[in-house]
C-alpha cells in the first residue's frame, strides 16, 4: 500500500466552532488550552462511565474530536493548514505543489549547514536554530496578512513553506537534544 | 454532569441504586493489591493474616489452584507448577520469548506454561491471581464487586492491554478502566497533597516507578483538575530484581563462589534481596552467605556506597529514561516527583531523582500501596458515585501506531503521546493496476521498518474495482479509545467498500479457545448470578428507556416529529422487550435501541458545549503569540 500525504483528522467538524472561538488565524493558546480542558471535563468519556453504551460512544467521539482540534489549533501551521481547508483547499493537493526553486535552494542550503556543524558546536546551532526560527516567524506572518486579505493562494504558498520551515526546525532540534 | 443525566420522572417506578463498589487492582509482577475507596475512608484489603500484598505467584495442581503466599512455599519444591512474574509474558506470543530456559512451556504455539494441571496460559494465571484478590474484597466489604480498574504499565502495548482486560474477564470482574500505574499513584497523591493547589496554576509532576521488574517514569500535568499524561518512559525490563542480580553478581565474583544449581542461585539472589533491604536504614550491613554457599565468608561487610557503585549502571539508566521523558514532554519545570514501587526506598534512588529534577520526592504514602490507592479512587469515581470536583485523567498513547506501506516501512498514523481517545484517518492508495485488495497489517512501535515493530493484526480490504496504480482513494482509520485499545477500519471511499477489525490480542489464542475459557468461566454461574443478572438487564433498559424520556422533556426540539416518533417508537418496543425474562434478549434490544440514540446524544452534546463554555468572554481573548 502506499500513502497519499495530507492532513490527517477524524472528521469534518469546525474547530474553531468547537471551541467557539473566531475562525481567525491569531488565537490565545492559554485560553484554548482552558476551553480544551473545560470540554474534555464535560464529554470525556469517563463522565459518562455509567451511562448508556450509546452515551459512551458518542462521547467517546466528541472526546476525540476535542482532542483532535486542540492538536490541530494549538500548532500554528497545523493551524494555518485548517483555515485553508475551511476556505476549501485541498491540502493533499496544496502539499504536492512544489515551492519556488530559490525557496527550495534555501531549504538545502540551510539542511547542508547543519549536517556541517560538528558535534559541541553549540554556537553554530544556536545560530542555525535562530535563522530556521526567524525564517519560520517572517513566514508566520506571510501567512496572517495573506490569509486576512483573503489572498489565499499567496496564503497556501505560505502553509507549505510552513511545512518546510516546521520539519528544518524539528530536524536542528533534534540534533541539538543528540548532542 | 448536567448533561443525559438520568432524571426520574414520577410516574414510572424508580429506580433503585445503591452505592456501587469500585475496587482499584494493582497486578503486578511480583506482587498484587487491591483497595476500595469509599466516601473519603481508603482501604488496602489485608489477608487473615494482615498483610496488604498478595504475591502474584501461583500454584497448579491437578487438585487445586492455590494463591499468594501459600504458592510461594512451593517455590523451591515443585518449579513446574509455581508460576511467577506471569505478568511478564502478557500479551506476548511463543515467538516473542527467547530466552526462557527456566521456563517449562507447554507445547503448541499458543504461549503456556505446562503444569500438572495442564497448560495454563499467562492470561489464565492472571485471572486466578484477580479471583484471588476478588475474594479477599467480596470477604471484607460482603457486598458484590460492580467494577474495577486495574493498572498496566505504561509501557504496556495494545496487545498486553487486551490481555489483562481478558483476565478479569475470565476472573468475572467487570472493567471499568484500565489506568496507567503512574497516572494512579498521582491520583492517590492528589487525595491530600495536590487537591488543595487545584486553584493555582499548572503542576508538572515527574512519576518516577522502580517496581520489582519494570521501570516506568511519566510526566503528567495537573491544571484544575485535569491530569494530563504528557509523556511517558521507561524500561520494562529494568527494576528492583536487577539490582539483587547485580549484587549476586558482585558476590560470587567478590568472593570467588561457585553457584552449582538453579536453587543455591535463587537463595542467593534472596539473601542479596535481604542485604539491599538493610541497607536501606542502615549505611553497612554484615554479610553473612553461609546458609546460602558454605565456603562464603562468615562475616564480610557491604556499606551502601559500595552498594551504590555495583549498581551505577542501572540507576543511570532510569535517569536517561527521566531526561528523554522530560524532552518528550517539553516541559522545563517539575513542580513534584512522586515516588512509587518498594525499589524507590533505595535511599541513592530518592537522592539522584530529587538532583535530577532538583525537588524532593513526595514519599509520604507507602510505594508498594500507592498505584492501588489511586485505582480505588478512580474506581469509585468511574463506578458511578461521582462528585462535581472529580479528577479527570487524560491518558496519551504509550506507543506509535501504525500500518505498513510499500516496501515494509511503517506509516505512522498516530503517534506516540498522543491524547487518546483520538480517531485518525490517513489516505492511501493502490500500488498496482487492477489492484482489488489491499493487506492492511496493523503495527505498534516506534521504528522505521516493519519487522522492528511489533505486528497487531492484519486484515484485507476487498473489492476494491479494477484502477489505474493511485487511482484509488482508501482511508484507513484507528480509533483509540480511554483505554487505549485499538480499532482500524478501512474503506474504498469511491465505492464505499469496507473492513473493519478490533484489534484483537495477538497472543495466540484463537477464538474458540477464548471462548471455551469464557464459558468455564460461567458455567460455575449460579441461578443466583442469572437472577442477578435478569435484574441488570432490565435496570439497564429502564435507565435509557427514562433518560431518553427525560432528554426528550428538555431538547425535543433538537428532533424532527418524524425522528421523535421513531425514537419513542423504539423505546416503547424496548419497554416490551424488558418484560421478558431472557436478560440476552433484553441486553441486545437495550443495545440497539441505544444506537438509536446517538444521533439525538450527538445534537445534545453539541447544544451543551455552549453552556460549558458560556463563562468564557470572548473579549478576554489577548492576543498571544506564541510562536
Amino acid at each position: 500500500m502506499t500513502v497519499s500525504e495530507g492532513m490527517q483528522g477524524g472528521s469534518a467538524r469546525n474547530y474553531f466552532d468547537l471551541f467557539r472561538i473566531p475562525t481567525c488565524f491569531d488565537l490565545d493558546v492559554k485560553d484554548l488550552g482552558n476551553r480544551y480542558r473545560t470540554l474534555q471535563q464535560q464529554f470525556h468519556p469517563d463522565r459518562f462511565s455509567d451511562g448508556s453504551d450509546a452515551d459512551r460512544r458518542v462521547a467517546a467521539q466528541m472526546s476525540a474530536d476535542i482532542n483532535a482540534g486542540f492538536q490541530i489549533l494549538s500548532d500554528p501551521t497545523s493551524r494555518a493548514g485548517f483555515l485553508l481547508q475551511c476556505e476549501g483547499f485541498d491540502l493533499q493537493a496544496l502539499e504536492k505543489q512544489a515551492p519556488s526553486g530559490e525557496f527550495l535552494m534555501q531549504q538545502m542550503e540551510l539542511r547542508e549547514q547543519l549536517q556541517s556543524i560538528p558535534p559541541g558546536q553549540s554556537d553554530a546551532h544556536n545560530q542555525l536554530s535562530a535563522e530556521s526560527r526567524q525564517l519560520f516567524d517572517s513566514q508566520v506572518g506571510i501567512f496572517r496578512d495573506a490569509y486576512a486579505q483573503g489572498e489565499f493562494d499567496r496564503a497556501g504558498t505560505a502553509w507549505v513553506h510552513l511545512l518546510y520551515l516546521k520539519k528544518l526546525r524539528e530536524e536542528v532540534e533534534r540534533r541539538e537534544n543528540s548532542q | 454532569m448536567a448533561l443525559l443525566q438520568i432524571a426520574e420522572p414520577g410516574a414510572s417506578a424508580p429506580v433503585i441504586r445503591r452505592r456501587k463498589v469500585g475496587l482499584g487492582i494493582d497486578l503486578g509482577t511480583t506482587n498484587s493489591l487491591v483497595a476500595h475507596y469509599n466516601g473519603g475512608h481508603l482501604t488496602v484489603f489485608t489477608d487473615s493474616q494482615g498483610r496488604g500484598t498478595l504475591p502474584s505467584v501461583v500454584h497448579y495442581t491437578p487438585e487445586n489452584t492455590v494463591v499468594g503466599f501459600a504458592a510461594l512455599e512451593h517455590m523451591n519444591a515443585d518449579q513446574a507448577d509455581n508460576i511467577a512474574s506471569a505478568k511478564r509474558f502478557m500479551g506476548r506470543a511463543r515467538v516473542d520469548i527467547d530466552d526462557a530456559s527456566h521456563i517449562h512451556f507447554a507445547e503448541g504455539d499458543v504461549l503456556a506454561f505446562a503444569t500438572s494441571a495442564g497448560a495454563k496460559t499467562p492470561v489464565e494465571v492472571s485471572a486466578d491471581i484477580l479471583r484471588a484478590l476478588k475474594a479477599r474484597a467480596f470477604d471484607a466489604l460482603d457486598e458484590d464487586i460492580d467494577g474495577v480498574v486495574i493498572t498496566v504499565p505504561a509501557y504496556f502495548d495494545d496487545a498486553q492491554r487486551q490481555a489483562t482486560r481478558q483476565a478479569a474477564e475470565f476472573a468475572g470482574l467487570k472493567v471499568l478502566r484500565l489506568l496507567n500505574e503512574p497516572t494512579a499513584a498521582a491520583v492517590a497523591y492528589g487525595l491530600d497533597s495536590i487537591a488543595s493547589d487545584l486553584d493555582t496554576d499548572d503542576r508538572t509532576i515527574a512519576v518516577y516507578d522502580l517496581g520489582g521488574g519494570t521501570f516506568d517514569v511519566s510526566i503528567l500535568r495537573l491544571h484544575k483538575g485535569v491530569f494530563e499524561v504528557l509523556a511517558t518512559g521507561g524500561d520494562s525490563a529494568l527494576g528492583g530484581d536487577d539490582f539483587d542480580k547485580n549484587l549476586a553478581d558482585y558476590f560470587v565474583s567478590q568472593y570467588q563462589l561457585s553457584v552449582s544449581d538453579s536453587s543455591a542461585r535463587r537463595r542467593l539472589l534472596t539473601a542479596a534481596r535481604r542485604i539491599k533491604e538493610s541497607l536501606t536504614d542502615n549505611e553497612c550491613v554484615l554479610v553473612n552467605l553461609t546458609d546460602v554457599i558454605p565456603e562464603a565468608p562468615a562475616n564480610a561487610e557491604l556499606t551502601r556506597q559500595q552498594f551504590n557503585a555495583v549498581n551505577a549502571d542501572l540507576v543511570n539508566r532510569t535517569l536517561d529514561a527521566c531526561r528523554q521523558c522530560v524532552l518528550d514532554a517539553g516541559v522545563d519545570v517539575i513542580d513534584d516527583i512522586i515516588m512509587v514501587g518498594g525499589s524507590t526506598r533505595m535511599p541513592i534512588i530518592k537522592e539522584v531523582v530529587g538532583a535530577l529534577f532538583a525537588n524532593e520526592p513526595l514519599c509520604s504514602l507507602d510505594p508498594d500501596q500507592v498505584v492501588a490507592m489511586g485505582a480505588a479512587r478512580q474506581a469509585d469515581i468511574l463506578v458511578g458515585n461521582r462528585s462535581d470536583e472529580d479528577v479527570l485523567l487524560l491518558d496519551v498513547t504509550p506507543l506509535s501506531l501504525g500500518v505498513e506501506t510499500f516496501g515494509g516501512l511503517v506509516e505512522r498514523i498516530v503517534p506516540r503521546n498522543t491524547t487518546i481517545p483520538v480517531t485518525r484517518a490517513q489516505e492511501f492508495t493502490t500500488a498496482r493496476d487492477g489492484q482489488t485488495g489491499l493487506d492492511v497489517h496493523v503495527v505498534q512501535g516506534e521504528r522505521e521498518q516493519v519487522q522492528n515493530c511489533r505486528s497487531l493484526a492484519r486484515f484485507e480490504l476487498k473489492g476494491i474495482p479494477p484502477m489505474v496504480a493511485g487511482a484509488a482513494r482508501l482511508r484507513v482509520t484507528f480509533q483509540v479509545d480511554a483505554d487505549g485499545l485499538l480499532e482500524v477500519s478501512a474503506q474504498e471511499e469511491t465505492t464505499g467498500t469496507t473492513a473493519h477489525v478490533v484489534v484483537k490480542p495477538a497472543f495466540g489464542l484463537q477464538d474458540d479457545q477464548v471462548a471455551d475459557m469464557l464459558r468455564a468461566s460461567y458455567e460455575f454461574a449460579s441461578e443466583d448470578m442469572r437472577a442477578r443478572q435478569l435484574v441488570e438487564a432490565r435496570t439497564d433498559a429502564q435507565q435509557l428507556i427514562e433518560g431518553v424520556a427525560a432528554a426528550l422533556d428538555v431538547d425535543g426540539d433538537l428532533l424532527s416529529d418524524s425522528e421523535r416518533a421513531l425514537l419513542e417508537q423504539v423505546m416503547s418496543e424496548l419497554e416490551a422487550v424488558a418484560k421478558s425474562d431472557n436478560a440476552d434478549e433484553i441486553r441486545s434490544a437495550t443495545e440497539s435501541a441505544g444506537r438509536a440514540t446517538e444521533v439525538f446524544a450527538t445534537r445534545r452534546m453539541d447544544r451543551s458545549i455552549q453552556a460549558a463554555l458560556g463563562g468564557m468572554s470572548l473579549d478576554a481573548l489577548d492576543k498571544e503569540f506564541e510562536e
